[in-house]
């Protein structure tokens, strides 16, 4: 990397296409970088090579950098949006796997019996071992038990109905 | 208001970044597309501009943008002898501009036209009409009567011809 600036020769050099590929990247590169050199090229760019741009190009780049700039904001925003609903996801799935995983309860975390907990937990039947408890049967033997109550309540409630429709 | 910013910015300079573009790369369309891309890293950029010296701050963008697009590419700019210009002298005896003044423009130009007439048709109508005469589409439209979206469809694929034309040319010198 040159830390001199651009000779007027070297300048001239590359207006005239002078240049071998190295020295011209080098050029190039020190351009990019000093202001001063950057000024100087702007400013000097001989006759011959003042290309005019054609009559659309205006109206074209305006539209392409509008639709660049409104893309990234929408991905910028869509990114966003992706990011929190995918955490939402990822944090259903986690809660998910970890009730999956603890279907299985080891009899060492079982609370001792006579424990509030146990009151829950109808796992030991008197005289025998304590057997390996599921929390699905334990799901399972309390809905069976709503659902006995629930069929409970209503046949005695359409029995009463009964009764009052006799009298 | 940035929008004000900005067809101010690309009015005033588009001619400049457009030339030093070409001059690196020396392809006519990869010439505009990567004027447009300065004008974007510029507008994307100016919270971060200072202010001072826009013309430099714009040519060190475009130089930047040119210097990426030739690593992408490997483009080698080792002229050979038809490609260099001779040198132009400063004296020129009756003091009229010297016969190579505006030579490039006319070679650009030339070589647009020559590329612009050797697509297939339609587009090689649309593309002369359009890229060398520089009409509007809606001009282009009236003309054969049909849409503007068709117009700027084929425009659009004409575009992309004349590319991989220009392309070929540059991977043959």
């Amino acid at each position: 990397m040159r830390n001199t600036h651009i000779t007027d020769a070297e300048w001239f050099r590359f207006w005239q296409q002078q240049l071998g590929e190295e020295e011209q990247t080098e050029l190039l590169a020190h351009v990019c970088d000093c202001e001063w050199c950057s000024s100087k090229m702007a400013d000097g760019i001989p006759r011959e090579w003042q290309l005019t741009a054609p009559a659309y190009f205006k109206r074209e780049t305006v539209q392409y950098v509008k639709e660049r700039t409104r893309l990234q904001r929408f991905f910028d925003r869509r990114h966003l949006q992706l990011f929190t609903y995918s955490l939402k996801v990822g944090a259903a799935m986690a809660a998910a796997l970890l009730l999956l995983l603890r279907i299985e309860l080891p009899a060492a975390s079982l609370p001792e019996p006579g424990s509030r907990e146990n009151a829950w937990i109808e796992s030991t039947v008197p005289g025998q071992d304590q057997q390996r408890f599921s929390i699905t049967d334990f799901l399972n033997d309390k809905t069976s038990h709503i659902n006995q109550t629930l069929n409970t309540f209503s046949s005695s409630f359409f029995h009463k109905e009964e009764i009052n429709d006799e009298k | 208001m940035e929008t004000m910013v900005l067809e101010r910015m690309v009015g005033q300079y588009q001619n400049l970044i457009f030339s030093i573009c070409y001059r690196i790369v020396g392809d006519y369309f990869e010439a505009q597309d990567l004027t447009q891309e300065t004008f974007l890293a510029a507008y994307r950029n100016l919270g971060s501009f200072d202010g001072t010296n826009e013309k430099a701050w714009l040519t060190r963008i475009a130089t930047n943008k040119c210097l990426d697009y030739q690593k992408q590419a490997a483009r080698r700019l080792i002229p050979t002898e038809d490609a260099s210009l001779h040198a132009i002298t400063d004296s020129c005896s009756d003091g009229t501009s010297p016969p190579e003044t505006h030579y490039i423009e006319k070679e650009v130009r030339q070589q647009l036209y020559q590329t612009c007439s050797s697509l297939k048709p339609p587009y090689n109508e649309i593309a002369l009409e359009y890229f060398y005469q520089e009409r509007s589409v809606e001009e282009i439209a009236k003309k054969h009567g049909k849409n503007k979206k068709t117009i700027q469809t084929q425009i659009y694929r004409a575009r992309d011809l004349l590319r991989q034309h220009y392309r070929k040319e540059a991977d043959a010198v």
